[in-house]
């Protein structure tokens, strides 16, 4: 226990010496935790008296109440998304034991079928790379010039109107677009150019990457915006044009927000469900050629949201399989993020 | 207020004109420079929406000196500073009456190129402002943008060697700002790694690089340590040799110090 020991004495740190406050709040609520874990049905008793002794500590000692309170809350959030993390690992571990590395690798013969079983993911993570890529190019220039365009170059009345109709965007429901997509581009995609199949990788990119406009424009936007004007000033007092000062200072201080921005856009279109899901057939072969974004495949996520309901054994684990590679590809995004975002502060900051 | 104010060291606040006029010294109005006029001013008017920033302001300020701008914070002496290179025109509620000529040019007339208005009414700020860039391209940024170096795509192409050598110019404009000792052996070090003194130093060398003829200084070293603030004194006194500079303080004493 001697770790509890180090917590109390953390908590009690600035009290000195034991807080009667601290541990009883604390004992609480492991009792209540405890008591939820082993039998739910009588947890309501332990929680009405973590209700009371939690409302005695903020009458007796305010501060030492919310401390253990604030610990508490970071404790759960973390745990939560480590068993998260555990659970999906662990559910998915069957299918790597069943396929090995051919459930990442394996491209020939079939790829994918509960029937014989042979479960190979490379379909889906194509499908989600291709659906990225074409969603990044069109969000990210579009975005990027769009942030641009509002924060240096707009008149006052076109910003004040510009910056909230296009937050509003982002808070369409996805199912929205996704559709839009099936409803309107899918067909105009069949239409104008004799499509072979409803639905392609390519509508999908191009939707993702209007779903992802709205982020990448406002953290675009907003990074640009916080450049100090002085350093506007510094660049348009010495006779650079603002065209030249925008390119060449204003944007370049703000890279950092604006990666993060377009990475974000990414983020958001390697994780998007629904418009993939909708718009797609969900064939789960390769494309033919590799290249073609016009084919009807599918991705990680439309993968586990078109067939978790008729799923169960090894398969069940497959899709679990899915999500560990979702998982992992979105951490390594933003992880990527952070570190482009560390290296341009330590450049701009000066000690690099 | 409608006075004709002539003499460096003046206040040009309309409050404060009540003392100007009592206290100006027939002598102060000589400056003994036998300098041309480089920047005449004349009846400047600067509105703030209902806010009368700047009372008919006239003042002539002469080539190669010092001229310093004194008063209390808020009286509109930076507000006078960004009238003479047009910096106002990026704030929108100003409005600016009256006539400003540059060597007998008016810069307030409808066809002036701002580009070429500023090239040569350089500005340093109150805050040390480098660009997130290296030293070199710090001081080599405007020069190339006004396509003065022979580094561009359209020199290389064609030839053209009517610009300075850039690694020259790197040098020259540091060496005029009493810098370059201190950087030279770091000039590809972001600039903002370097201390509050020498970032405003990095600052006037970059104004020196462009070949300004008039130097802006906004309380140029308000923000820096008296060490510091003793070598930027020293080197305004320098540059007067060549320039016409213009000070903003708030510090009587450093007027005194600086201004002819």
């Amino acid at each position: 226990m001697s770790a509890e020991t180090g917590l109390g004495g953390w908590i009690d740190g600035s009290a000195g010496g034991v807080n009667a406050v601290a541990w009883l709040v604390a004992l609480a609520l492991v009792v209540a935790a405890g008591t939820f874990f082993l039998a739910p049905g009588l947890a309501a008793y332990p929680l009405g008296a973590v209700a009371i002794v939690v409302a005695y500590g903020w009458l007796a000692d305010e501060a030492t109440t919310a401390r253990t309170l604030g610990l508490a809350a970071t404790v759960a959030t973390v745990s939560v998304l480590g068993l998260i993390t555990i659970y999906l690992v662990a559910k998915s571990l069957p299918a790597f034991r069943l396929m090995g590395l051919d459930v990442l690798t394996k491209t020939d013969g079939t790829l994918w079928a509960s029937s014989v079983p042979v479960y190979s993911l490379v379909p889906m993570i194509w499908g989600t790379l291709l659906a990225t890529l074409i969603a990044a190019a069109i969000a990210a220039p579009l975005g990027i010039a769009g942030a641009v365009f509002i924060s240096e170059m707009a008149p006052d009345w076109a910003r004040s109107l510009l910056k909230p109709a296009i937050e509003m965007l982002a808070g369409v429901p996805s199912i929205v677009y996704g559709f839009i997509g099936f409803a309107l581009l899918n067909q105009f995609m069949a239409d104008e150019f004799g499509l072979p199949t409803c639905g392609s990788l390519f509508v999908v990119g191009c939707v993702i990457g209007a779903m992802a406009l709205p982020t990448v424009v406002s953290v675009a936007e907003d990074a640009i915006t916080s450049v100090p004007g002085q350093m506007k000033d510094g660049s348009l007092a010495l006779g650079a044009t603002g065209w030249q000062t925008t390119t060449d200072i204003t944007v370049p201080a703000a890279f950092s927000g604006v990666s993060a921005a377009v990475l974000l856009g990414v983020g958001r279109a390697v994780g998007e469900t629904m418009a993939a899901v909708v718009i797609l057939a969900n064939v789960t072969e390769l494309p033919e050629p590799l290249y073609d974004v016009f084919g009807n495949t599918i991705t990680l996520t439309s993968l586990i949201a078109s067939q978790y309901d008729n799923a169960s054994g090894t398969h069940m684990n497959a899709l679990f399989a899915a999500g560990v590679v979702l998982f992992v590809t979105v951490l390594g995004l933003s992880l990527g993020s952070q570190y482009v975002e560390r290296r341009m502060q330590r450049k701009l900051g000066g000690s690099g | 207020m409608s006075t004709t104010q002539t003499e460096p060291g003046d206040r040009d606040d309309r409050t404060t004109a009540a003392e100007t006029d009592e206290a100006i010294d027939p002598e102060w109005t000589e400056y003994g420079h036998g300098g041309r006029t480089k920047l005449a001013v004349e009846n400047l008017n600067v509105h703030y929406g209902d806010d009368h920033a700047i009372d008919d302001v006239s003042l002539d300020i002469p080539e190669e000196s010092v001229t310093a701008l004194i008063g209390p914070s808020g009286c509109g002496k930076s507000t006078f500073l960004r009238c003479l290179n047009r910096m106002n025109d990026r704030v929108k509620a100003a409005r600016v009456d009256g006539s400003v000529t540059l060597d007998g040019e008016e810069i307030y007339g409808d066809d002036t190129d701002l580009v070429e208005l500023r090239k040569r009414v350089g500005m340093v700020f109150q805050q040390p402002n480098p660009f997130p860039k290296s030293i070199r391209d710090n001081v080599a940024y405007d020069p190339r943008k006004h396509g003065d170096l022979n580094t561009g795509l359209l020199a290389r192409l064609f030839g053209r060697s009517d610009g300075e050598n850039e690694d020259e110019l790197v040098e020259r404009s540091p060496r005029n700002a009493a810098l370059w000792d201190e950087v030279s052996d770091r000039l590809d070090d972001n600039a903002l790694g370097l201390s509050g003194g020498q970032q405003q130093r990095l600052c006037i060398a970059r104004c020196l690089a462009v070949g300004p003829e008039v130097i802006l200084m906004d309380e140029p070293a308000s923000a820096l340590d008296p060490i510091a603030t003793a070598k930027i004194e020293d080197l305004v006194q320098d540059l007067a040799e060549e320039y016409a500079v213009v000070v903003v303080t708030h510090n009587m004493q450093q007027a005194a110090r600086i201004s002819d």
